[in-house]
């Protein structure tokens, strides 16, 4: 089989940093990306078209089309070490990756210029969006089972307590308590998870609504769920996002309902139900945001308005 | 009661149904103007969907320029410009014609046009002939050359095809039967867009003996077949407009997810929906990546442009390279990819085709109907090869390549789809 020579045509500034260790751990390889671990923390090589969290984009001209056969191609499994020479990434046999010309890619000097700026989306708005969202996956073809439901309402309640009180242990244990189950190697109540923290915890950096940042303790994650998705959890909390979620959040901020909805389209593609469990994780912890900006309610309230959110999902 | 999903199903079976049952037959020539309903003085019609004069592409404008100049309303490029930007000149899409244009695909009124056919479905459609490769009209370029060979083109070519054709039609009343002619040069290394090769020599072993005998003049009759024999891809065109009943007879169709036009105007590209009607949904028109010209480069470029996707609409074209190893020759790539694409454009298609089969995949169906649910489920977006133009009018054709769409048109159907269908 003939070797491929690429070279990436962006990075990430964490992945840049986490690329200079000289072995890499492949943690996940799926049919368009490789995830990957360093000591570190996480890294996702992943090709042009695909919008899940990008830290080292490649250009797919070349081969990239060939994905279906991309595990078999690659010829390298999980736990097996890549080896980094001369700012190259080894990649199996068959696979360099030069990163030398890879434009450094850092979002956050978009996010800067909406901290103090954001005007957000109010909450009933945002729970048209939801069904909107939610009928338009299902057109396409994509459903989350019912039964996930009632999982997401009660870690996005959690999550508000844990935001709302002291009983950090507790609170995030109970966030925690459903992790791992779902499809895939990231678990359906996992992408909900990620989508819905890493989003509150944004919105709190952007000085925002949000009272407080929440940071997931790895091991925990560890032992309760795969690799690829306790390392992917660590990032997207650390604020690791991808630029279509980026895009959800700037339109969050803007006020601009059209554009929220027009990202948010974007995540029906991924994996089996990753997307939409993530989309409706992100639009859970825009509705926090909405929700501290709107009332300072009771428990009750809360409750009762995360479940106006959180039904009919289907 | 049906559920909306069946409803769905039901209308995207219909729609690709009559997509493949259409019979496309080439039947006559005429002039534009009197050929295509609606068709008026002072206007001139282009590829892709709606577009200002500010907003045109380069190659766009030159074409207009051009056939401005070939119409006799204006006898310089700045005057053609000036009665273009003023609104003197109306420029206006095709596909609402039923009109379809390869790249800039301008059709004056007294351009002659093809006219096609569907016997089954009882549709017509009409497009322009074919010019070659290079420095021509359709590229962008207006120069003496091109205005010159149009004008044999009127004069020469266009008579005695029509002589041609209605010689043929003593023999075969219906005319000459286009999808035939298709499903033969997909079996023969023709990917029916961007590769003619094979279909082109299919064409004149038809026509050849009605050519002969059609009572023209000698050496038009000489100079025509030479004309036709040395322009490889002289039945796009053709293909075109058969593919345009195709995706005609799957228009309208009420729940149908399927899209029934494809087309760029080298600023943006658009598409039509089956279940939606005439409604154009837009993007950005991408740059292709491909095989240049010598001298040329990507920076030369303009993005995509043409009506000619529609092929790949109906099944054909980039969505049937598997079919076709040596186009890879003409628009860059490898052998693998071309197989590959094929591949990959069944996961956003309703099925396969059961007359345009592919021999290196078993014979199995090309990849038709592409459905807006499954562009939006898989995040893959249609694939398509396609010519190149300069991006400032005047020059012409730079290369060939390979252009995939964005997912934002089709988002935005499937938005007005729910929209429109209360879901």
């Amino acid at each position: 089989m003939r070797k491929v020579v690429l070279e990436a045509t962006w990075i990430g500034r964490k992945a840049s940093v986490r690329v200079r260790q000289p072995v890499i751990n492949v943690i996940g390889i799926f049919t368009n990306t490789i995830d990957l671990v360093t000591t570190q923390g996480f890294i996702a090589v992943t090709t042009k078209n695909i919008k899940s969290p990008i830290y080292i984009n490649l250009d797919p001209y070349t081969f990239f089309l060939k994905v279906r056969n991309f595990r078999e191609w690659l010829s390298i499994n999980q736990s097996r070490k890549i080896h980094v020479k001369n700012n190259t990434l080894h990649l199996g046999p068959y696979l360099s990756l030069i990163l030398k010309k890879a434009k450094l890619f850092d979002p956050s000097p978009e996010l800067n210029k909406l901290r103090n700026n954001c005007y957000g989306v109010d909450s009933k708005k945002l729970i048209t969006v939801k069904k909107k969202f939610i009928a338009l996956s299902k057109v396409a073809g994509k459903t989350i089972n019912d039964y996930y439901f009632n999982l997401f309402s009660e870690g996005a309640l959690r999550l508000y307590q844990l935001l709302s009180s002291n009983r950090k242990d507790s609170h995030m244990d109970a966030l925690l308590r459903y992790l791992g189950l779902g499809n895939g190697l990231t678990p359906t109540y996992d992408d909900f998870i990620g989508g819905l923290v890493s989003t509150t915890n944004i919105i709190h950096e952007l000085g925002q609504y949000i009272p407080k940042k929440v940071s997931f303790p790895l091991n925990t994650l560890l032992s309760r769920t795969t690799k690829v998705s306790a390392y992917l959890l660590t990032s997207l909390s650390e604020g690791d996002i991808s630029d279509i979620h980026l895009n959800i959040i700037r339109s969050y901020c803007l006020g601009d309902v059209d554009a929220l909805l027009n990202y948010l389209m974007d995540f029906i593609s991924l994996g089996h139900d990753s997307g939409l469990s993530m989309g409706i994780g992100i639009l859970t912890g825009l509705y926090l945001a909405s929700m501290y900006k709107e009332i300072q309610g009771t428990e009750e309230s809360v409750v009762r308005s995360l479940r106006m959110l959180l039904t009919d999902l289907n | 009661m049906s559920s909306i999903k069946e409803e769905i199903e039901k209308a995207n079976k219909l729609a690709t149904d009559r997509m493949m049952d259409s019979e496309p037959h080439w039947v006559d020539m005429d002039i534009a103007k009197k050929a295509i309903p609606g068709f008026k003085d002072m206007m001139l019609l282009h590829a892709g969907p709606p577009v200002t004069w500010e907003r045109a592409s380069g190659p766009l404008k030159g074409a207009l320029i051009g056939a401005t100049i070939y119409e006799g309303w204006a006898s310089s490029p700045e005057e053609a410009e000036r009665l273009l930007k003023t609104g003197e000149i109306v420029f206006t899409p095709t596909h609402p014609y039923k009109v379809v244009g390869p790249m800039a695909g301008v059709v004056s009124p007294s351009m002659p046009v093809f006219i096609f056919r569907d016997i089954k479905f009882d549709n017509y459609a009409y497009t322009n002939m074919n010019e070659g490769l290079g420095k021509v009209l359709r590229y962008g370029a207006y120069g003496e050359e091109v205005i010159n060979r149009l004008r044999w083109m009127e004069k020469v070519l266009y008579p005695t095809l029509k002589a041609t054709i209605k010689e043929y039609r003593k023999d075969n009343p219906n005319g000459l039967n286009f999808k035939n002619l298709i499903a033969q040069g997909l079996h023969m290394g023709d990917e029916c867009h961007n590769r003619y090769t094979a279909t082109n020599a299919l064409l004149l072993k038809e026509i050849s003996p009605y050519l002969f005998t059609s009572g023209m003049d000698r050496k038009d009759i000489i100079d025509s077949y030479r004309f036709i024999a040395n322009n490889i891809i002289f039945p796009l065109n053709m293909g075109m407009a058969a593919a345009k009943l195709m995706t005609l007879a799957a228009h309208n169709i009420k729940y149908s997810t399927i899209v029934t036009v494809m087309t760029r105007n080298g600023t943006d590209m658009g598409i039509w929906v089956s279940g939606i009607g005439d409604e154009w949904f837009t993007g950005p028109s991408p740059v292709p990546k491909g095989v240049w010209f010598p001298g040329y480069s990507e920076k030369d470029a303009n993005p995509d442009i043409g009506d000619s996707s529609i092929t790949e609409t109906a099944g054909f074209g980039g969505f049937a390279m598997a079919a076709a190893p040596a186009i890879i020759s003409y628009v860059g790539s490898t052998v693998e990819y071309a197989v590959e694409n094929t591949k990959r454009m069944y996961e956003i298609t309703y099925t396969k085709h059961r007359y345009f089969t592919i021999p290196y995949l078993g014979f199995q169906g090309t990849p038709t109907g592409v459905d807006i649910r499954k562009v939006v489920y898989t995040g893959i977006t249609p694939t398509i090869n396609t010519g190149i133009a300069h991006k400032e009018p005047g020059i012409g054709q730079v290369g060939a390549g390979i252009v995939t769409f964005p997912l934002d048109p089709f988002k935005e159907a499937l938005r007005k789809f729910a929209e429109k269908y209360g879901i």
